[in-house]
């Protein structure tokens, strides 16, 4: 008996050693995670990851570790992957401190894996309502925006961004900013590269915008953003019909009809058609807020087109031109100005269509070739290429980004003596 | 599926976004497109994509293939050119690969009645050969077709004196010397020929009598009474400098093609002013006739606001038109010119968005009934036609959305482009002339030609699928004039082509409303552009404005056409452009009629005019 009760008392001691030795090991597994991870060894520190989540399931740091690790480990499969990463992530409140990072981690899988821009900004303007100086998130945000056609509404992003980097950061930022403002389809070749896009060794391809629209359309096709985005690159190549038959695909999608963006896109493909009254029937289903350069855009080009109330339409263009890309929308300028001139209000209207052309000429070609030479600096070291685009939004009226370049020169090291 | 997020962290620094300035050449994106065309590559990758696209989409409800009902009256449209002797193709020289832009522009045509017979004849520019050109080739000369009573054409050129061979572009008709013999200007690339009409059915050339000067490009042109003096003066488009030094080939979508407007520098309008001596002044700057830059194709002389002193309306490619007009200058201002340029303030030099459009032809027609002449112009393809709409006071707006001009346009570029009221309903319909000219290297290249309805409650309605067996024939279109060959009341069209021979459009639609015809004449024997005349018939009246030119490069018959009910007194009232006013209750419908100011109508083929 006594022999027994030794026996068990050895057992009980080796399982407690063992017990601790497990635990204690456990307790390590979060560091030694991360050290395996760091070497790559993804397999050991997926181990050592699970066995501290076994210990901790709710520790945030080890969630967001064990998310790395499978989003990285190649030889599991794809979608299982993706899939566990997300529910270990979604493990993570957004009250913990760790929220924020764990909402930008799923917007990037969301986005970047699964190809679902619309979810995917979801997650990071959450990530940047959780954590406003979590300015990773936000730039993944803005160049969502790009990627998805829709950089016109990047403009509250870049500037919250801009305002969170170093001064080191910001001349390069200002670069992505030009870019993103006026060539958006091409603002991120790399992006379109890695997503599988294009392809630098293929010297004809299929233009890689229409591909990566319409792979968002094809991965989350419940959002009617993601159709009106694809519709619009077919609405700018000059194909009207295609464009109508995807929105009109599109409709099919719940909320579609009371979607801005979707009903800024069918409001375009619509006018061009000609197809004015439906027009302004789908413009009554916009939804509060009232606002913005697209409403303000369609209300006044309904009013001057449709029911010829010039008045009416010289305010909501006025309006519309408040918001970006308003201040080079120099063809709502030059309809702003035949309004005017229908009023009789020849002078005014004289001056609007002046301040049209300056804009127009600032958006030829020739000049944005200039310009993107000036940026192909990638260092942007010369005061020279860094004047011609502050001299550039200086025409456009842009204090903004004048105030942007200005600091881009100043941040220049002074040229010695001689150089 | 990539699975790319282990290669996409890192923070800003890393730039994983890296952009790419200088990586390609696409245009900034809307709104602050500059051109409606995108990178050539782009649109080589765009087709494809649509294809795609199309192919997925195919179950979707597309408007764009939806079939418009057939329109109340069946147009029907016979191209019997050959049957009836018309046999010419232009010859325009062109040399697979060497794309030599004035190879792809074409020629016009007139419709005039050279020997006063009551029947309306044809002329037809013709290419010659454009390197070292033989001046006694007979080879490639311009022709004329004698009309025989509507049912033959015979080729009386080498009878006429009408054997011009240089490389013609258009033309216009006038009678110039006032002897009531209408005179025939011919413009070309290169140099330009001047017929003074013999009255005896032949012609002599009087180019000297428009002094020396080096050639130049010239294209639309017409026959105007710029100083009042009550002889006609001449107006000439001019459009670039093109020649064998500034000569280039330009890429679309990696293959070669006809380089555009963006690529030559403009050349200078003309005015050729009637000393009345038999000699002519080119006096273009003095007259105010000039522009910020005039790629100018087409032109029309016509008064736009009613104040009887016509203006003069340029249709310049990718470039802003010009309207010049008297309205409104004070002449004894110093330094003030006869004439400005108000297209721009007016409204109708760019599109209603500010764009450059490709200007081709001009037609003129009071579309929607308010009494006002409004401008329709033909466009490159994707942009869009456009329709500025008079609003009265020199000012006008692009109404080519609500009206659907613009969709019925889009996926054409037109040329050759004429009113008239096919279905006699007092609505003016339109009919184009289309093809592309980039070359035969790009897609699309040949188009068939455009019918289009005016529906007469202010829109317009495509009714191209119902017009027969031409419209559905792809073609390169260029010029087009109209002529009632027959004097049936119905009028007819020559077409011209880049790609086959001329057409001759034999309008055969049946209509049970009626028609009558006017041919309205000055003392001096000339057109009276400014003229209004109102045509009341029951419950329906009817305004038409005279003018003058328009289309492509072509002139058509002076005679104006009115549809009228089925039955009903006819009354027809004139102002004149020296403000007189004449008024005629006992004109015959199913006729054509002279009228001149206080003088009795004459039935035409009772009389000579």
């Amino acid at each position: 008996m006594k022999l027994l009760v030794r026996g068990l008392i050895v057992v009980g001691v080796l399982a407690c050693a063992w017990m601790g030795y497990v635990v204690l090991r456990a307790q390590r597994g979060l560091a030694e995670g991360e050290r395996l991870l760091k070497r790559n060894a993804l397999q050991a520190a997926h181990r050592e990851l699970r066995q501290y989540l076994w210990l901790h399931p709710r520790d945030a740091r080890g969630l967001l570790l064990e998310a790395e690790v499978l989003t990285r480990d190649e030889s599991i499969d794809n979608e299982i992957a993706i899939q566990q990463a997300m529910a270990l992530l979604n493990r993570i409140p957004d009250s913990d401190p760790k929220g924020a990072e764990a909402r930008g981690k799923q917007g990037r899988l969301t986005y970047f894996v699964e190809h679902k821009p619309i979810a995917a900004e979801r997650y990071y303007r959450k990530a940047i309502e959780l954590d406003p100086e979590f300015v990773e998130y936000r730039y993944l945000c803005w160049k969502l925006l790009d990627l998805s056609g829709r950089s016109e509404y990047s403009e509250d992003l870049f500037w919250g961004l801009y305002e969170r980097v170093s001064d080191a950061d910001r001349p390069v930022l200002m670069r992505e900013w030009y870019m993103s403002q006026f060539f958006q389809s091409t603002a991120n070749p790399m992006a379109d590269v890695l997503m599988g896009f294009k392809d630098l060794d293929k010297p004809v391809q299929m233009n890689p915008e229409y591909l990566r629209l319409k792979e968002n359309r094809d991965s989350e096709p419940e959002e009617p953003a993601n159709h009106a985005a694809l519709a619009r690159w077919f609405q700018h190549d000059g194909d009207h019909g295609t464009a109508l038959a995807l929105l009109e695909a599109g409709l099919k999608v719940p909320g579609a009809d009371h979607h801005p963006f979707f009903l800024a896109v069918l409001l375009e493909t619509l006018f061009e058609r000609g197809e004015l009254d439906r027009a302004k029937q789908y413009f009554q289903n916009w939804p509060e807020p009232h606002d913005g350069y697209d409403y303000w855009h369609w209300k006044g080009m309904l009013a001057d087109e449709a029911d010829r109330d010039y008045e009416g339409a010289i305010d909501a263009y006025d309006r519309s031109l408040a918001f970006w890309p308003g201040p080079v929308d120099w063809r709502t300028m030059n309809r702003k100005a035949n309004c005017l001139a229908r009023l009789r209000r020849a002078d005014e209207a004289a001056a609007v269509r002046k301040r049209s052309k300056e804009i127009e000429l600032q958006m030829d070609l020739d000049v944005h070739k200039e310009l993107r030479e000036a940026l192909a600096d990638q260092n942007l070291r010369e005061r020279e290429y860094c004047q011609k685009l502050l001299k550039f939004y200086q025409v456009l009226g842009r204090e903004r980004e004048v105030e942007g370049w200005q600091k881009v020169i100043d941040f220049l090291p002074a040229k010695s003596p001689g150089n | 599926m990539n699975f790319l997020s282990n290669r996409l962290r890192g923070s800003i620094v890393t730039l994983l976004f890296i952009v790419c300035v200088g990586c390609d050449r696409t245009p900034p994106v809307p709104p602050s497109g500059t051109s409606p065309s995108t990178s050539a590559g782009g649109v080589a990758e765009s087709k494809a994509a649509t294809e795609a696209v199309e192919q997925k989409g195919k179950t979707a409800n597309s408007p764009s293939k939806a079939v418009p009902s057939p329109p109340h009256v069946t147009p029907i449209f016979i191209d019997r050119a050959q049957e009836l002797g018309v046999d010419l193709t232009y010859f325009t020289n062109a040399v697979p690969g060497r794309f030599f832009l004035p190879e792809s522009m074409c020629g016009g045509m007139a419709w005039f009645d050279y020997d006063l017979d009551g029947w309306q004849d044809l002329y037809c520019t013709n290419g010659s050969i454009l390197i070292d050109p033989d001046p006694n080739d007979k080879t490639h000369t311009h022709h004329i077709y004698r009309n025989q009573a509507g049912r033959r054409f015979v080729d009386v050129s080498a009878l006429a004196g009408l054997q011009h061979n240089g490389y013609g572009q258009g033309t216009a008709v006038g009678d110039f010397n006032g002897d009531g013999f209408p005179d025939l200007f011919i413009s070309c690339y290169g140099p330009n020929k001047l017929y003074e009409n013999n009255g005896d059915g032949t012609f002599r050339d009087v180019t000297p009598s428009l002094g020396e000067r080096d050639p130049l490009w010239s294209t639309g042109s017409v026959w105007a009474d710029v100083d009042s003096d009550g002889d006609l003066d001449l107006y000439v488009a001019n459009y670039m400098h093109v020649n064998w030094k500034t000569h280039k080939t330009c890429s679309f979508g990696g293959k070669p093609g006809y380089c555009g407007p963006g690529e030559y520098q403009a050349q200078p309008d003309w005015l050729f002013l009637n000393e009345g001596d038999g000699r002519f002044r080119e006096c273009a700057e003095e007259f105010g006739f000039v522009g910020e830059r005039g790629n100018g194709l087409s032109v029309v002389w016509a008064d736009f606001d009613y104040d009887r002193l016509p203006d003069l309306y340029v249709a310049n490619d990718m470039a802003g038109n010009f309207l010049f007009t008297r309205s409104g200058i004070d002449p004894k201002k110093p330094g003030q010119t006869p004439y400005l340029d108000v297209a721009p303030r007016a409204g109708c030099d760019v599109s209603g968005q500010g764009l450059f459009e490709a200007s081709m032809g001009i037609a003129l027609a009071d579309y929607d009934g308010d009494g006002k002449l409004d401008i329709y112009l033909t466009h490159y393809y994707h942009q869009k036609n456009t329709l500025y709409h008079n609003l009265g006071g020199m000012l006008f707006e692009d109404d080519s959305y609500r009206t659907r001009v613009a969709t019925i346009s889009h996926e054409r570029l037109g040329f050759g482009v004429i009113t008239f009221d096919y279905d006699r309903d007092g609505g003016p319909d339109l009919i184009i002339a289309n093809g592309h000219v980039l070359g035969p290297e790009q897609i699309p290249w040949q188009m068939p030609p455009t019918l289009i309805r005016n529906n007469t409650h202010g829109k317009f309605e495509d009714i191209t699928p119902f017009a027969g067996e031409f419209f559905a024939k792809p073609a390169l279109g260029r010029g087009m004039a109209a002529g009632d060959f027959d004097n049936d009341g119905n009028l007819d069209f020559s077409i011209s082509h880049l790609d086959q021979p001329i057409a001759l459009l034999h309008n055969q639609t049946k209509n049970t409303r009626r028609w009558i015809g006017l041919l309205p004449l000055t003392p001096d024997r000339i057109k009276p552009v400014g003229a209004q005349i109102r045509v009341t018939c029951e419950k329906e009246s009817r305004l038409h404005h005279v003018w003058d030119a328009g289309s492509y490069y072509s002139v058509s018959d002076d005679r104006l056409l009115f549809g009228l009910p089925e039955e009903g007194k006819v009354t027809v009232e004139i102002d004149w452009p020296d403000g007189r006013h004449d008024r005629y209750d006992d004109l015959t419908p199913e006729n054509y009629w002279i009228v001149r100011p206080g003088q009795v109508p004459r039935r035409l083929g009772s009389e000579a005019p």
